[in-house]
């Protein structure tokens, strides 16, 4: 256990996982729990995977994060399907740690979620990947946010190879509700990512941000598709995608796709792709930076 | 501190023209000129933002720098806040104003909400800001000149140090100015404010891409009055060659 724990603090997680509300997955096995009042976690491990439902109840607001921890070290596959139900009134954040190492390792996730009324639903996905990994990643996740709910959301990849990547988010907002969806990721030699945001802002007044970040810093693809549907009246949605080219031989796509048919509401969208703003490097250089580091002071915070 | 000799860029066209100046330590030099008369060339040539097509020397502290990298004039203590600020996603002031550190030459200040309560701004409005296009220009101006009092440079290009600013007074940006002098830094000041000479300790006047004048501030004032003429008497010029 201790080496399996070494090994994930040696990828950059924290420490502090291990005295906070938790839940440690190594592969498909549950290696360590810490539950939290008003947290009912219930595990089950299948053929297929393993199956976690997390019932947060009514009025449950945890002043910390409840941290998340999906781990493979070495070969195989790691299959999570979670079922999420936010109680009406309650605000909660996840910090999901996905640490990898190893060759030949396959991570999907199926989530579903529910935020009820008033609630609030925050997931960061923050990935350790070590330095020579290959690794296939399917992650989907699919809910719903009711009436005056918040969702949140962070799926982010910035340190070495972001391997073969598929990220897909499908929400309905309901009435009043917002949402929030971003992916920042940075991809190296031989990655190939796409993201997918599939948005329906059914009810009336519901907000929508999709925003999607991407730096290529090697030859690779990525893609990124936003779908945002304005229906419900006065609903807005904005999607914000832009990608960074830092050298040749890189296949970068982006396609917003904005669907309205309810003329009070309005969904807008911006994308670019590009090289970084001269400006911005100069204006480091001018502070005594190099070029190298001042690409580095820029992309990390774009990521951030 | 800084010698120009005989410095001329461009390629058919020479923007500029055969450009000799020399900037003692501690004086606050400026250059005036109207628009287009190729000042921020000048400064971007100085701090080696543009290289090519530029003849001529330029001498900081008796070493020739023309051939270095921006990075590295900036290593020898030489900077500048540009006219146009570049914006920077998901990096907060308080941040921004820590990467001056990494590099900064003299060590003048070491809290970041005195530094920006002296460029007028309240620290708790903005220390976790990003230095974002959520900023105006005027705000994101203020941000680079605190970041200049943070570097600590020796020479620092003040490139239209009023332009998209919103100080109420004039006043405010000579409190800046003083600030640098105070701490012994030498400033090269590009304007086309008449009223910033007053805070000069030097000036020249620099129209279609020549040194017309250099002296007391006062005199380039008055003299400023006729550059403003230039544009009209060489559209004259030309029609009398034409006849």
């Amino acid at each position: 256990m201790s080496n399996i724990f070494n090994n994930l603090f040696s990828l950059g997680l924290p420490k502090d996982i291990l005295n906070s509300p938790s839940l440690i997955v190594e592969g498909n096995k549950v290696i360590k729990e810490i539950p939290y009042p008003g947290i009912l976690i219930e595990k089950h491990e299948k053929l297929q995977g393993l199956f976690i439902n997390i019932t947060v109840l009514e009025n449950i607001k945890p002043k910390k994060p409840i941290h998340l921890c999906l781990s493979k070290i070495g070969a195989g596959s790691q299959e999570i399907f979670v079922d999420i139900l936010v109680g009406k009134n309650s605000k909660v954040k996840f910090i999901s740690h996905c640490a990898f190492k190893g060759k030949n390792i396959k991570h999907i996730t199926k989530t579903n979620f529910k935020v009820k009324q008033n609630a609030y639903l925050d997931i960061e996905e923050i990935h350790y990947h070590d330095k020579d990994l290959d690794i296939l990643i399917d992650t989907q996740s699919k809910g719903v946010v009711e009436d005056y709910g918040t969702y949140k959301s962070l799926f982010k990849i910035d340190k070495n190879n972001a391997g073969k990547v598929n990220v897909t988010y499908e929400v309905d907002v309901l009435n009043y509700a917002s949402i929030d969806i971003e992916t920042k990721m940075a991809g190296r030699d031989g990655d190939d990512i796409f993201v997918k945001d599939i948005i329906y802002l059914k009810g009336k007044h519901s907000k929508a941000i999709s925003k999607s970040r991407i730096v290529a810093l090697g030859k690779m693809r990525a893609e990124f598709y936003g779908e945002t549907y304005g229906i419900g009246d006065y609903a807005r949605g904005h999607i914000d995608c832009s990608e960074i080219i830092r050298c040749k031989d890189v296949v970068l796509k982006a396609t917003p796709v904005v669907v309205v048919n309810n003329p009070t509401a309005k969904v807008t969208h911006e994308a670019a792709i590009g090289s970084l703003d001269k400006k911005q490097i100069q204006t480091l250089m001018l502070k005594g930076y190099d070029e190298d580091e001042a690409v580095e002071i820029i992309v990390r915070g774009l990521l951030k | 501190m800084l010698k120009i000799k005989n410095l001329s860029y461009g390629k058919d066209k020479k923007i500029l023209k055969n450009i000799n100046l020399e900037i003692p330590k501690n004086e606050i030099f400026a250059i005036i000129g109207p628009n287009g008369a190729g000042k921020s060339t000048l400064s971007s040539i100085i701090m080696g933002l543009i290289k090519d097509n530029v003849d001529g020397e330029i001498i900081f502290e008796n070493k020739l720098i023309n051939n270095l990298e921006i990075f590295e004039r900036a290593r020898l203590g030489m900077t500048m806040a540009p006219q146009s600020v570049a914006e920077f996603e998901g990096i907060t002031v308080s941040e921004y104003l820590d990467l001056s550190k990494k590099y900064a030459i003299n060590n003048w200040f070491s809290d970041k909400e005195e530094v920006l309560k002296l460029v007028g701004l309240n620290p708790k409005k903005y220390l976790n800001r990003f230095v974002d296009n959520t900023l105006s220009g005027g705000e994101r101006k203020r941000i680079e000149l605190a970041s200049i009092l943070f570097f600590g440079p020796k020479f620092v290009i003040l490139d239209e140090i009023d332009s998209g600013i919103d100080f109420t007074s004039i006043e405010d940006i000579g409190k800046i100015l003083h600030i640098l002098k105070d701490k012994d830094a030498t400033i090269l000041m590009i304007t086309h404010n008449e009223k910033l000479l007053d805070f000069a300790t030097k000036a020249a006047l620099l129209c279609n891409g020549e040194i017309i004048k250099t002296g007391s501030p006062k005199e380039i004032k008055d003299f400023f009055e006729k550059c403003k003429v230039c544009e009209l008497e060489d559209k004259i010029k030309e029609v009398n060659n034409r006849e």
